[in-house]
């Protein structure tokens, strides 16, 4: 009961929190750490006003907290003298709040839960509430009742699990919903205000700051170490800081930890670990040896962090460590709109229900983000749908491209949606779809490779402006793209170059004659001399990427017409580039050559082709280990005819750019010189190498697998749909 | 012990093997008393640095000799520090200034204003200025260039420059018309065979004509590469046989190897592994021009007549590009789809023309 | 060994004394014949007419307008303001009242414009030391102006305006394009002309007199011929000739073209018969040849369109398709294209038309 209950209050207390913008993760930031001690007032959950007190900055309260007077805000440190009446009186609130939570799904009791988002009152709480995929959720349920079994033996590492997926996929609700169920008590770290506090203190009024506030004076990985040594070793914690010499809570934390088990819940990271990734691994490595209690990291893996992810988390650690590693994918559009519908009928007591169109169609655009939907379902339901219409733009392509690029899964949808009713009517449709809601997401990589790769025409009658070529130029005829490559360029949010290095390893497999290669490379070549002059380098970077994309879609003499045949090449793997492998490692074998051949003093270039090729066809063993087996290292080369592709690195669905920062010191870089050769040229590229995250492709495997899951899913064979 | 090419390197003027004349003229330019700028200029192993160093042995004496490795550290006006790595002697220092990169220029103007700032201390020479060795000046960019014309100019009291590079081409006028410039020519066929004679006649082996000349000839009036072949030689079959192949390096025949892929079959599979073999080059650090211009030697063997001015042609203008562009890659790459794609159509014409 | 052992082998003050003589009698023979050649007057300017017309007078009436000076390098624009200058206010005064600036490497606004200021604030007499009139105002040369930003360009343009009263701009530019139309119409432009082989003959052969140098009259011309009218060069090629060869030798004409990196006239002979054969392989030996050699790409480049433009054995068509690709290679050999590449891509274009243009 203990376990189940305080989940609810966890919830109840999320609520209050995330007023300000639906983009706002709920964060229960100092929360979870009171909940065994503070009692919450009532009227927590009240007005919209009183929420958007709290979730001002939190380190306002935090700093209340650590000066030590307690105030009427509700987050404050409670005294430990009166924790036992307030407990008592905590339960009965408790009780009240399971009430509300078990029957809020089916009516709104109270009014004021109007105001409140729907996104939090309609948190699930059972496991059948959660539209997260059957299976995944089985997998986390195994994956705790193990936990469970390691618990009950007593001995054993703590076992840490790794949970990633696409904000909104219902990762963290998943992980509440089933501790609650089999009895779990969560310590939750929160990191967000923290940091904001952090940063805001550092940049602006540390000096002042510090003489009132010694908690900020901490590491931020000092206080996350605390926070796991002392979560494992007295499952409370106290997040206010060492400082405050919190004995008595910690004690009486340790007597509860007793009778409860305790998953401790990491979602957001301290920043200062992607930057030093290290001193995160040392954590978590001392917290396998000593921890006890299950570890969970819930990362959101959009486009901003997922190689952070790979930094933080290193497939070799992982193993080490014997992580568990469960990947979300985002919730099925099927499985949305089933919810939505629920819902909207749920609140049609009140407000006019939507109809069936507009709920598919905020389905679809949120891209499996059930907070996203939720929230414009809210949006949508608190006007008339004409209403909605009018938030409607009208130019449908743009809007296409932002839903087909959303994710794969929720596109395919409309797709299938499109094929069912015929294109041309598709497209008509397409006019409807909202703005509202929509999710900006960036395309990955592998996407916005793929959808220009797998590009498609549509059909020649429906656009009439399309002038005829004259007939001399009638090979050149093509039927419109239904794809826009400069709004993928965009959406990928990569640089021009990054994306055009991609394209580049992968186009040749999509060509089949000699001529279209010919055309195409050519059209490569022409993109990268556009951006020789150094000065007009970034206004030129976009045309050199429609120049690569545009040259390579329309070289390919195959694919013509909307109904040209495609060849069969089945399910072609896409793989990462290797330019920026290359010439990173070009460059380090220029500079370990250089060093280990001091004496010689040669220019690099003479050292490569003539100094060591002809030392190892002379006397190798003159000169000490290092260079010896360093010359057999450049004098022997690859003669395998599968060279080009069986040891490349596969492209895998999510990976994208770690660091826009590092691209522009490769713009800087390269922009300030220009007449240099190759050698320097591979300088420049270097310090691009960091931001190619290399996976070995049995590593992705895993990967793989969710690919062609998801084509199973949704009973479509068709490969290049995974890009629309 | 060290390689031939290091070995048997003459040390002073007088030793010079060929273009004495020129060894004259350098050693009436140090009687003079008055030294002016150098530029000196000409293909790889032709023998330039080498005879630097005599000229700068002839103004100073064998202290020259003594050198030393030194890493120098410069600071670029936003703050960045920059290491290049320096051969100096009391008399002299030796920087490659395209090792930094775009922050060439910083490294000149700072370098040779310490140089030229310290005054040379050393009262066993009458010479009142120190040298300063720049080497592929042919790959410093414009600015560099420009600052060093400026450098010249301020320092000239108290330091010299001698600059090296490939090729005048890339040498901006400023600075030629500013410098005396020596044309130092490879030696011909004929002159590399004497010079590979005498160095095995003091190794105590015997090299015969034909071998000297068989070397001579495939190392392409490069000395330095001559020198190399025939010490390899010497390792792998001695006593030499002019029978034998000389052996080559090892990227030179994977290259060859890489044109027979590309002239025995033309398709986007074979692109695929002539690229996989591209990266394997460039990865060993074969610099693209040199892959470029190896693969155009060997496919040019299977063109006739117009076509050849064709393939060269877009060598040419591939090669353009890729000193243009940033990815060497995209740009071979173009030359071998374009060089498939010509060579097709010749033999469906051949084929046409046989039916 | 004998120059090293010369100077200083007894005691450490006398070797100083000997060094410093040394470096002071060094010092004489350093100063580069350009230098101790360049003309003291403005009458002395040679061949540029007009210009010396127009600031003979500006010097009678003690004024000068703003003034801009284009033309090839080596024609005697920095050699005119100088000067014109010495002769306006005299050796004294010369060297506060004129302020040279080299373009190319203080290029930034902020520079221009405060050493500009700076100079331009110090206010100028009327009179010189010894007595005679001079113009109440200073000089600023910039030199190389058309390396300069268009906004160092625009900065100046508003400077020039601000300070007309007491400081007069010199500009000196090889291309007159590239200065801004607001400035190129505020001073007075002067083109200076190429110099003629008969001017520069008499000058050299002066020099030569006057430095001791024994040339013939071959030399000579090969001198002109490879500085194509300019003065410097052909002065620098004279200079550095007479160092190689020292004193007591003749300077023949092939080390005029060793120095100036000259291909001889054979060889370029012998490349374009070698197009004649239409034989690809006897090229392509041709040109390694060539580049063995050590000759610079551009330079054969520039005597080949010399040699192609009167060829008659070409007609009109095939000469301008052999230039268009001239031009082609031209600026490729500027971005750092390979020279060999580069060569054969030319000479395969002029074999083509050669053997196969009709």
């Amino acid at each position: 009961m203990n376990g189940s209950t305080k989940e609810k209050d966890d919830e109840d207390i999320q609520i209050t929190k995330v007023v300000f913008g639906k983009t706002k993760k709920p964060v229960t930031w100092v929360a979870s750490s009171f909940d065994s001690f503070g009692p919450l007032p009532h009227s927590d959950q009240t007005t919209p006003f009183s929420k958007s007190v709290s979730s001002l900055p939190s380190f306002s309260s935090k700093k209340r907290a650590s000066t030590g007077c307690s105030s009427s805000v509700k987050h404050t440190l409670p005294c430990s003298t009166d924790t036992g009446s307030r407990k008592r009186s905590r339960d009965a609130d408790k009780r009240l709040f399971v009430q509300q939570a078990l029957f809020q799904t089916k009516s709104s009791t109270k009014t004021s839960h109007s105001s409140d988002l729907w996104s939090e009152r309609y948190r699930p709480n059972l496991k059948n509430d959660l539209a997260v995929h059957k299976k995944k959720v089985e997998e986390i349920s195994e994956w705790l009742v193990k936990c469970s079994n390691q618990y009950a033996k007593g001995r054993g590492s703590a076992p840490i699990l790794l949970l990633t997926g696409p904000p909104g996929a219902g990762k963290t609700a998943c992980v509440k919903v089933l501790c609650g169920e089999q009895g779990w008590t969560i310590q939750e770290w929160s990191g967000t205000s923290d940091q904001a506090a952090d940063q805001w203190a550092s940049s602006e009024a540390r000096t002042e700051h510090s003489l009132v506030d010694t908690y900020q004076s901490q590491s931020q990985s000092a206080v996350f170490h605390n926070f796991l040594l002392r979560a494992n070793k007295y499952q409370a914690l106290d997040l206010t800081g060492p400082s405050l010499g919190t004995k008595n809570d910690s004690i009486l934390a340790s007597r509860q930890a007793n009778d409860k088990k305790t998953v401790i819940v990491v979602e957001e990271m301290p920043n200062i670990f992607y930057r030093d990734p290290n001193q995160f691994h040392d954590i978590i490595r001392q917290y396998k040896r000593c921890g006890k209690s299950p570890l969970v990291f819930i990362v959101s893996d959009s486009n901003n962090n997922s190689s952070g992810i790979q930094r933080l988390f290193p497939k070799d650690l992982m193993h080490q460590l014997h992580f568990d590693s469960i990947s979300m994918n985002p919730v099925a559009p099927t499985m949305l709109v089933k919810l939505l519908t629920k819902i909207a009928s749920a609140e049609s007591g009140k407000l006019p229900s939507p109809s069936s169109s507009v709920i598919e169609t905020i389905a679809v655009s949120s891209g499996g983000d059930i907070r996203s939907a939720l929230n414009t379902l809210q949006f949508a339901c608190g006007r008339d749908t004409l209403d909605l219409k009018a938030i409607c733009v009208v130019p449908a392509k743009p809007q296409l491209k932002k839903h087909s690029s959303s994710t794969s899964s929720g596109a395919r949808l409309k797709y299938g949606s499109l094929k069912r009713t015929g294109i041309g009517e598709g497209n008509h449709k397409d006019d409807l779809s909202l703005m509202l809601g929509l999710k900006d997401k960036a395309i990955f990589l592998f996407q916005s490779v793929g959808k220009v790769l797998h590009f498609k025409r549509g059909n020649h009658m429906d656009h009439q402006s399309n002038p005829n070529l004259p007939h001399h130029l009638h090979h050149f005829d093509r039927d419109p793209l239904l794809v826009d490559p400069e709004e993928v360029a965009f959406k990928s949010q990569l640089s021009g170059d990054y994306l055009t290095s991609f394209l580049h390893e992968n186009y040749v497999e999509f060509l089949s004659s000699v001529e279209d290669l010919e055309r195409a490379a050519q059209y490569f070549s022409d993109a990268d001399s556009l951006s020789a002059l150094w000065t007009a380098r970034e206004e030129l970077q976009t045309y050199s990427v429609s120049v690569a994309m545009r040259g390579y879609i329309h070289s390919n003499s195959d694919l013509t017409r909307h109904d040209s045949p495609r060849r069969n090449h089945g399910w072609l793997p896409l793989h990462k580039s290797r330019w920026f492998s290359a010439s990173k490692q070009a460059n380090e074998n220029v500079t370990s050559a250089r060093q280990l051949f001091k004496g010689y003093h040669w220019e690099p270039e003479v050292l490569c082709t003539e100094i060591l090729p002809y030392i190892n066809l002379s006397n190798p063993t003159l000169h000490d280990p290092g260079q010896i087996s360093f010359v057999q290292e450049m004098t022997t080369f690859s003669r395998s005819t599968q060279l080009s592709r069986s040891h490349l690195e596969r492209l895998n669905e999510k990976d994208v750019l770690e660091d826009a920062e590092e691209e522009e010191s490769i713009y800087w870089k390269n922009s300030e010189k220009k007449d240099g050769a190759e050698i320097e040229e591979e300088t420049n590229l270097f310090s691009s190498q960091s931001k190619v995250q290399l996976l070995q492709i049995d590593e992705n495997s895993s990967d793989e697998n969710v690919v062609i899951e998801e084509f199973e899913n949704e009973g479509d064979d068709d490969f290049e749909d995974l890009f629309f | 012990m060290s390689l031939w090419v290091d070995k048997y390197r003459p040390t002073t003027l007088g030793k010079l093997d060929y273009h004495k004349e020129q060894a004259a003229h350098l050693r009436k330019l140090v009687e003079g008393g008055d030294f002016p700028h150098l530029l000196v200029y000409g293909p790889s192993g032709a023998g330039k640095k080498t005879r630097i160093m005599c000229t700068l042995r002839e103004l100073y004496g064998p202290g020259v000799e003594k050198l030393r490795i030194e890493q120098s550290q410069f600071t670029t006006p936003s703050n960045k520090k920059l290491e290049i790595s320096t051969i100096s002697s009391n008399y002299h220092i030796e920087v490659n200034p395209s090792d930094v990169g775009h922050n060439d220029r910083v490294v000149i103007q700072e370098l040779i204003k310490n140089v030229a700032q310290v005054n040379q201390l050393d009262t066993s020479t009458q010479k009142n200025f120190k040298v300063v060795v720049l080497t592929e000046v042919d790959r410093l960019s414009k600015e560099a260039q420009h600052a060093l014309r400026r450098t010249m100019e301020k320092y000239m009291a108290t330091c010299r420059l001698i600059l090296c590079c490939n090729s005048t081409s890339k040498v901006i006028p400023a600075i030629r018309s500013r410098c005396l410039g020596l044309r130092v020519a490879a030696p011909s066929v004929d002159e590399i065979c004497q010079i590979l004679t005498t160095v095995c006649k003091k190794e105590g082996l015997t090299l015969p004509r034909e071998m000297a000349e068989k070397v001579a000839e495939k190392s392409g009036r490069n000395l330095r590469r001559a020198l190399l072949m025939c010490e390899a030689c010497r390792v792998q079959q001695y006593p030499f046989n002019p029978e034998r192949d000389v052996s080559e390096p090892d990227w030179e025949i994977y290259l060859r190897e890489t044109a027979t892929l590309i002239a025995q079959q033309q398709s986007p599979k074979r692109l695929l592994e002539v690229r996989g073999r591209l990266y394997e080059l460039l990865t060993h650090c074969i610099p693209p021009d040199v892959i470029m211009k190896g693969l155009l030697k060997e496919l040019l063997q299977v063109c006739d007549g117009q076509m050849k001015a064709e393939v060269v042609h877009n060598a040419a203008y591939y090669e353009h590009r890729l000193q243009q562009g940033q990815k060497a890659i995209y740009h071979l790459e173009a030359f071998v789809a374009k060089f498939m794609a010509i060579y097709k159509r010749f033999l469906e014409e051949g084929i046409a023309d046989i039916f | 060994m004998q120059a090293f052992l010369k100077g200083g082998t007894s005691g450490p003050s006398k070797d100083k004394a000997v060094s410093s003589d040394s470096s002071s009698s060094s010092k004489a023979k350093i100063i580069p014949w350009v230098e101790k050649y360049r003309p003291k007057t403005v009458e002395d300017v040679a061949h540029q007419d007009e210009v010396v017309a127009v600031l003979k007078k500006s010097l009678e009436g003690s004024d000068l307008p703003n003034l801009l000076f284009y033309g090839p390098p080596g024609t005697g624009k920095t050699s005119t303001i100088l000067a014109a200058a010495r002769q306006l206010f005299g050796p004294e005064l010369y060297r506060e009242r004129v302020l040279e600036l080299n373009a190319s490497d203080e290029r930034g606004i902020s520079v221009i414009r405060e050493k500009v200021k700076k100079f331009a604030q110090l206010t100028a007499g009327r009179a010189r030391p010894d007595g005679k009139p001079c113009p109440p105002f200073k000089i600023i040369v910039l030199d190389e102006a058309d390396s300069m930003t268009k906004d160092a360009q625009s900065a100046l343009r508003r400077t020039m305006e601000r300070e007309t009263k007491t400081t007069r701009f010199c500009l000196i530019c090889n291309y007159v394009s590239r200065i801004i139309e607001p400035i190129t119409s505020r001073c007075a432009k002067f083109r200076f002309k190429p110099l003629d082989d008969d001017i520069l003959t008499s000058r050299l052969k002066a020099i030569c007199e006057g430095e001791g140098v024994d040339i013939d009259d071959k030399a000579v011309a090969t001198v002109l011929k490879s500085s194509e009218g300019d003065m410097r060069k052909a002065i620098m090629f004279l200079q550095s000739a007479s160092r190689l060869c020292g004193k007591d030798s003749t300077v023949s004409s092939d080390i005029i073209l060793d120095i100036a990196g000259v291909v001889p006239g054979e060889r370029l002979e012998q490349l374009i018969a070698t197009c004649s054969s239409d034989s690809y392989e006897d090229l392509d030996v041709a040109i390694r040849e060539v580049i063995m050699d050590g000759f610079a790409a551009s330079q054969v480049l520039s005597q080949l369109h010399d040699n192609i433009v009167i060829n008659e054995s070409l007609s009109d068509k095939q000469k301008s398709i052999i230039c268009e690709k001239m031009a082609e290679v031209d600026k490729s050999l500027m971005d750092g294209a390979d020279e060999y590449l580069q060569l054969m891509a030319l000479f395969s274009t002029i074999m083509t038309q050669i053997c196969h243009g009709n």
